[in-house]
C-alpha cells in the first residue's frame, strides 16, 4: 500500500542539482521506491536519482507529489516528509564561489572607467597583454572519431559503461577525500552524483539495448537527451548543468577509448586566447606555442606548472577566473590583460583603442630592451656578471637562449615526473636532457636532480601526506628509499653529459655527509656505465642548491667536495626567516631584502669565493632589476632568472659601476628593515637613470586623444615608455586624484596635471599637444589642447614640484611664452623653452 | 600708486601664482609699484612687512580663502576679488582702485 504526500515546490531556482542531490541522499537511505511526481507537467522521476529529479524540470510553485512504496515505506515516508518540510526549502543556495585571490588582481585602468566593460577578474600569473579569439579547451566535442568506435556485443558494451562508471566513481571519491570544501569539491561532488546516478546508467544501458550501438555512442546520446530536457527548462541554472553532464560524459569516453579523441582540440589553427578550467602541463606543452597568445584559467595557482611554463614562454596568463571556461563562448573576441589580472570579453572600440596603444607601448619598451639581450652581462666598468635563465624543458632552453641567456642556471626536472602514472625511464630522460644540452650549444646547463615531496601529487611515489612538506620528506631525502628513481635520473644525466656542457646540482643539501653519499652514488653509476661501455663526461661538475641555512655555515667543508654552489633564494629566504610566503598571515615577513638575509648572502658569497668556488643564484630575487646592483656589489658569478626578464636585468648591469654598487651594498647591510632597503634600491635606480626633467622623448606634439581620460593616460604612458615611472596605473590614479580636488585647467587652453607618487622613479615633465581640444572640467569651459604633466617621485625631498608648477603658472601668464609653446613644431623647442624658463 | 597684494587659492598650487604674476604684470603696465605676497602650498612667500603695508595706498586681495595674518591690513583700504577675476580681468580690477 503506497503512501502519498502532496506539496508545493518551494525552491526559487527550481529543482537543480544541489537540492536534487540532497533529495537523493535522503531517499537512498531506504529500500522502498520513492517517486517524485510533478503534477503540473505529469513527469515522474526516480527519487533516488539526481539526474532524474533534475530532468523533471520543476519550478517554484509547481504542485508535486511524493509516492513511497515498499517494505520500509512507513519510515521512509516519515523521513521524506520531514525532509521536504524542514530541510528542503533551505537547499536552494548556489554553489559557493571562491573568493578571488586576495589583493592580486588590479582594477581597470582609470582611462577605461565609466565604459561598459565585460570584465572577468582573476589573478595575474604571467605578464603580458593579448587580443585574439577565444579557444575553449575544456569542452571536448562529444563526438565519435572519424573512423568510429569498434563495437562488441550489447553485453560487452554495457560492461564497458558499467566498468567506466565504477572506475570514475572510485577516482572521484578518492579525489574528494583529499580535497577541502569549496567550489572544486562541490563540482566534483556534482560530477560524482552524475557518475553514480541510477537514471543515467539505466538510460545508457537502455540506449545500447535499443540501438545496438557502442558504449561511446550511447553515452553521447544520453548526454544529448539530458541536454535537451534541461535546455528547455527555461532556467539558466539548469542549462549550466548540461556542461556538468557533458564533462562527465567526456571523462567516461576518455576512460573507455583513451584521449585520442580529445587531442584534436589542441591543434590551434590561428592565434588564440586559450581558455580552460585547468590545463595539465602535458596538454599545454602539446599546444602550438606560435598561436597561443594568452591563457585564461578557472583554476591553477601562480606556482602551478602550467603557469610556470606559460611564464617561461612569455605567454600572458591569468588564473583563478571563476567559471571562465563556461562563460566564454568559442570564437569570442577577447582581450587578456595579464598585467592587471583580468580578461575583457567583446571589447568596445574605446577599450580596443586603449589596449592597442598599450600593446604598442609595451612592444616599443621591449624593443628598446631587446638590444641588451645579446650583450654579455657586464657592468659599465667591466665586471662580469653572468645572466642565465631558469628552464624546465628543452624548448624553454631554446627560448631562453634567444632571449640572451648566457647559460641555464637552473634546469628543473620535476615536471617530467608529474601528471603520469610511472616515472620516465632512462631512455626518455636521456633524450630530453641531451636535447636540452644541445639546445644550449656551448653554454652550460645546471641540471637539478628531482626535487619533489609531499606537496606535489606523484601517484606512483605513494608519498604520505605531511604536516609540513617543506620541512619534510623531500628532494634528496627521498633518494635513499627510492634508489631506482635517482639512479635512473643520474645515469640519464651522465649519458647526456657528452652532448653539451652539463653540470649536476643536488637540491636540499644540509650537510657534507649528504654530499659524500651522493658522490659515492655518482661514482658507482659511473663505474656501471664504464662496464657497459657507455660514454659520459667523468669530469661533470657537481654542485648543490644552497637553500638550507645550515649549509651556509659549512661552505669550507662543502667546497672540498663540490665544484659550485647555486643559492636557491626563494627557499633560503623562507627557511632563514621561518616564514611561509604562501601564508597570508605571515607572508609580509617574507622579503629577500631583509637586511639579515642580505648579510647572509654576503657571508655565503664571500666564503665560497674564499674557497675559490663558483657561486650563482637562482630564485625570484635574481629577476628583480632593483637587486641587480647588489649582485654586482657582492661580486657573485651568476644570476639565473626567468628568460623574459633577462634584457631588463642586463640593461641595469650595463648602467652600473662596481664601486657605487659596493657602496650601496655596504649601506643597505646597515639598514634595519626590508622597506628601507627597498627604498634605498629604488633611489639608487632613480639616480642611475638620473638626467633631465624633460627630454624630447617626453613630448608628443600630435596626439589624437579624444578625451581628458585618454590625454592623461597618454602623458603617463610617455613617462612609462621612458622608464620614468615603474607602474603607470597608480601614477594615472594619482593624477586623477589631484584633478578631482580641483581641475588643473589654467585657461588659455592649457592644463597642468600633476602628481607626487611612489611609482615615479625619475622626476619628470611630459608635454602633450592635442590635434583636437578636449573638455577639461564640468560644466564645460575652456577646452584644453596643451597639457604639461609634472610627475614627482614621492621619495624626492622638498617641494621641487611645487616650485616648478608655481614657476610654470607664472610663465603661462605671459602671452609671448604661451605663444612660443603653442607654436613649437618640434619637441626640442619645447624642451629648450621649458629648461630655459623654469631653470629645471 | 603704491600697491600691496595677497593671492591665495584653495589648493594653492597654480592659481595663486598665476594671479600674482598677472597683478605684477598689469601694475607695471599701468605705472604702479606693487609687491604681491603669495599664500600657497609653499607657505607664505614674498611676505609683506607691516611697514610695506602701511606705506601702501591700497591692498588687493585676490583670494578664494581667508587671508592669513589679516590683522596686518587693519588700517588700509582693501579691494577684494576672486582669484579668477584677477587672472582673467586684471584691467577691471585696477580700474576699481580709483
Amino acid at each position: 500500500m503506497a503512501l502519498e504526500f502532496d506539496f508545493v515546490f518551494p525552491l526559487k531556482n527550481g529543482m537543480h542539482a544541489r537540492p536534487a542531490s540532497r533529495f537523493q541522499d535522503v531517499a537512498n537511505a531506504y529500500r522502498s521506491s520513492i517517486t517524485f511526481v510533478n503534477r503540473q507537467t505529469g513527469v515522474s522521476a526516480n527519487g533516488k536519482s539526481t539526474l532524474s529529479l533534475v530532468a523533471s524540470v520543476t519550478h517554484e510553485g509547481d504542485q508535486c507529489s511524493l509516492i513511497v512504496d515498499g517494505e520500509d515505506e512507513g519510515a521512509a515516508y516519515e523521513a521524506m516528509r520531514r525532509f521536504l518540510t524542514e530541510e528542503f526549502p533551505g537547499c536552494d543556495e548556489d554553489l559557493v564561489v571562491p573568493e578571488a585571490t586576495p589583493g592580486v588582481a588590479r582594477s581597470l585602468p582609470r582611462a577605461l572607467r565609466g565604459e561598459q566593460v565585460r570584465l572577468e577578474v582573476g589573478a595575474p600569473a604571467s605578464k603580458g597583454i593579448a587580443r585574439a579569439r577565444a579557444v575553449v579547451l575544456s569542452r571536448p566535442a562529444l563526438e565519435q572519431p572519424p573512423g568510429g568506435w569498434a563495437k562488441g556485443t550489447d553485453d560487452d558494451e554495457i560492461a564497458r559503461v558499467t566498468g567506466a562508471l565504477r572506475d570514475a566513481q572510485a577516482r572521484m571519491r578518492a579525489q574528494l577525500a583529499t580535497m577541502k570544501e569549496g567550489i572544486e569539491h562541490a563540482i566534483l561532488k556534482a560530477h560524482l552524483s552524475i557518475a553514480g546516478d541510477p537514471d543515467f546508467a539505466t538510460r545508457v544501458e537502455g540506449t545500447i539495448h535499443q540501438r545496438h550501438c557502442t558504449a561511446g555512442e550511447a553515452l553521447i546520446e544520453t548526454s544529448r537527451r539530458y541536454g535537451e530536457i534541461l535546455a528547455g527548462s527555461g532556467s539558466i541554472y539548469l542549462q549550466e548543468r548540461i556542461l556538468d553532464i557533458q564533462d562527465v560524459t567526456s571523462q567516461l569516453i576518455t576512460a573507455i577509448y583513451g584521449s585520442a579523441s580529445a587531442d584534436s582540440q589542441t591543434q590551434l589553427a590561428e592565434d588564440a586566447i586559450c581558455i580552460a578550467d585547468n590545463l595539465p602541463p602535458s596538454q599545454f606543452i602539446a599546444l602550438d606555442k606560435r598561436h597561443i597568445k594568452g591563457l585564461a584559467l578557472a583554476h591553477g595557482g601562480a606556482t602551478s606548472h602550467t603557469v610556470i611554463l606559460a611564464r617561461s614562454f612569455g605567454i600572458p596568463c591569468v588564473t583563478g577566473i571563476p567559471g571562465i571556461h563556461r562563460t566564454v563562448a568559442p570564437g569570442e573576441d577577447i582581450i587578456l590583460d595579464a598585467d592587471r589580472g583580468f580578461l575583457i570579453r567583446i571589447p568596445s572600440p574605446r577599450v580596443g583603442r586603449f589596449y592597442a596603444r598599450e600593446a604598442d607601448k609595451l612592444e616599443r619598451m621591449k624593443a628598446k630592451l631587446r638590444r641588451f639581450a645579446d650583450l654579455p652581462g657586464v657592468s659599465a666598468d667591466g665586471r662580469r656578471l653572468e645572466i642565465a635563465a631558469n628552464a624546465a624543458s628543452p624548448e624553454e632552453v631554446g627560448a631562453a637562449m634567444a632571449n640572451g641567456a648566457e647559460g641555464i642556471g637552473l634546469y628543473r626536472t620535476e615536471m617530467l615526473f608529474m601528471d603520469r602514472n610511472a616515472p620516465p625511464d632512462e631512455e626518455e630522460q636521456h633524450r630530453i636532457y641531451a636535447h636540452a644540452a644541445k639546445s644550449a650549444g656551448d653554454r652550460s646547463i645546471i641540471i637539478r636532480t628531482l626535487d619533489i615531496g609531499g606537496d606535489k601529487p606523484i601517484p606512483y611515489l605513494n608519498l604520505p601526506p605531511e604536516e609540513n612538506p617543506f620541512l619534510g620528506y623531500r628532494a634528496i631525502r627521498l633518494y635513499g628509499e627510492s634508489p631506482q628513481l635517482i639512479n635512473t635520473q643520474l645515469r640519464a644525466i651522465l649519458r647526456a653529459s657528452v652532448s653539451g656542457n652539463l653540470k649536476v646540482m643536488f637540491p636540499m643539501v644540509c650537510s657534507v655527509q649528504e654530499v659524500l653519499a651522493l658522490k659515492t652514488r655518482l661514482r658507482e653509476l659511473m663505474r656501471e656505465l664504464d662496464s657497459e661501455g657507455v660514454s659520459y663526461n667523468p669530469e661533470i661538475p657537481v654542485g648543490i642548491m644552497l637553500e638550507i641555512p645550515s649549509a651556509a655555515f659549512v661552505i669550507d667543508q662543502l667546497s672540498r667536495e663540490l665544484d659550485f654552489f647555486s643559492i636557491g633564494s626563494n627557499d633560503l629566504t623562507q627557511y632563514f626567516l621561518a616564514t611561509d610566503r604562501a601564508n597570508p598571515k605571515v607572508g609580509f615577513l617574507y622579503s629577500p631584502f631583509h637586511p639579515s638575509f642580505l648579510r647572509l648572502l654576503k657571508q655565503i658569497i664571500d666564503e665560497a669565493h674564499r674557497h675559490e668556488r663558483w657561486i650563482g643564484l637562482c630564485g625570484e630575487m635574481g629577476g628583480n632589476p632593483l637587486a641587480t646592483p647588489l649582485f654586482l656589489g657582492y661580486g657573485i658569478d651568476e644570476i639565473s632568472l626567468a628568460p623574459s626578464l633577462i634584457p631588463a636585468v642586463k640593461e641595469v648591469t650595463h648602467r652600473c659601476r662596481v664601486p657605487e654598487c659596493e657602496a650601496l651594498l655596504a649601506s643597505v647591510l646597515q639598514m634595519e628593515s626590508p622597506e628601507s632597503v627597498e627604498g634605498a634600491l629604488k633611489e639608487f635606480s632613480s639616480s642611475q637613470r638620473g638626467g633631465a626633467l624633460i627630454t624630447a622623448e617626453l613630448v608628443d606634439l600630435s596626439s589624437q586623444a579624444t578625451s581628458k581620460q585618454e590625454a592623461i593616460r597618454e602623458l603617463v604612458d610617455l613617462l612609462h615608455s621612458e622608464g620614468r615611472v615603474s607602474d603607470p596605473d597608480p601614477v594615472e590614479e594619482a593624477v586623477w586624484a589631484r584633478e578631482e580636488t580641483y581641475p588643473t585647467g589654467m585657461g588659455f587652453g592649457v592644463a597642468i596635471p600633476h602628481c607626487k607618487s611612489l611609482h615615479v622613479t625619475v622626476n619628470s615633465i611630459a608635454v602633450l599637444k592635442l590635434t583636437t581640444p578636449v573638455p577639461w572640467k564640468v560644466p564645460e569651459e575652456d577646452p584644453v589642447h596643451f597639457l604639461i604633466l609634472i610627475a614627482i617621485s614621492a621619495a624626492a625631498k622638498g617641494d621641487q614640484h611645487l616650485k616648478i608648477i608655481a614657476g610654470l603658472a607664472r610663465k603661462l601668464m605671459h602671452e609671448e611664452f604661451r605663444q612660443q609653446l603653442m607654436d613649437a613644431t618640434v619637441s626640442d623647442t619645447i624642451v629648450d623653452l621649458l629648461e630655459q624658463h623654469l631653470h629645471v | 600708486m603704491k600697491l600691496v597684494a595677497v593671492t591665495a587659492c584653495p589648493t594653492g598650487i597654480a592659481h595663486t601664482y598665476m594671479a600674482a604674476e598677472q597683478l605684477e604684470k598689469t601694475a607695471k603696465k599701468r605705472g604702479h609699484t606693487i609687491k604681491v605676497e603669495t599664500q600657497g602650498s609653499m607657505g607664505i612667500e614674498n611676505e609683506l612687512s607691516q611697514e610695506e603695508i602701511d606705506a601702501a595706498d591700497v591692498a588687493i586681495f585676490a583670494v578664494g580663502i581667508p587671508v592669513r595674518n589679516g590683522e596686518r591690513f587693519a588700517k588700509i583700504k582693501i579691494v577684494e576679488m576672486s582669484v579668477q577675476d584677477a587672472i582673467k580681468n586684471p584691467d577691471s580690477v585696477f580700474s576699481k582702485l580709483g
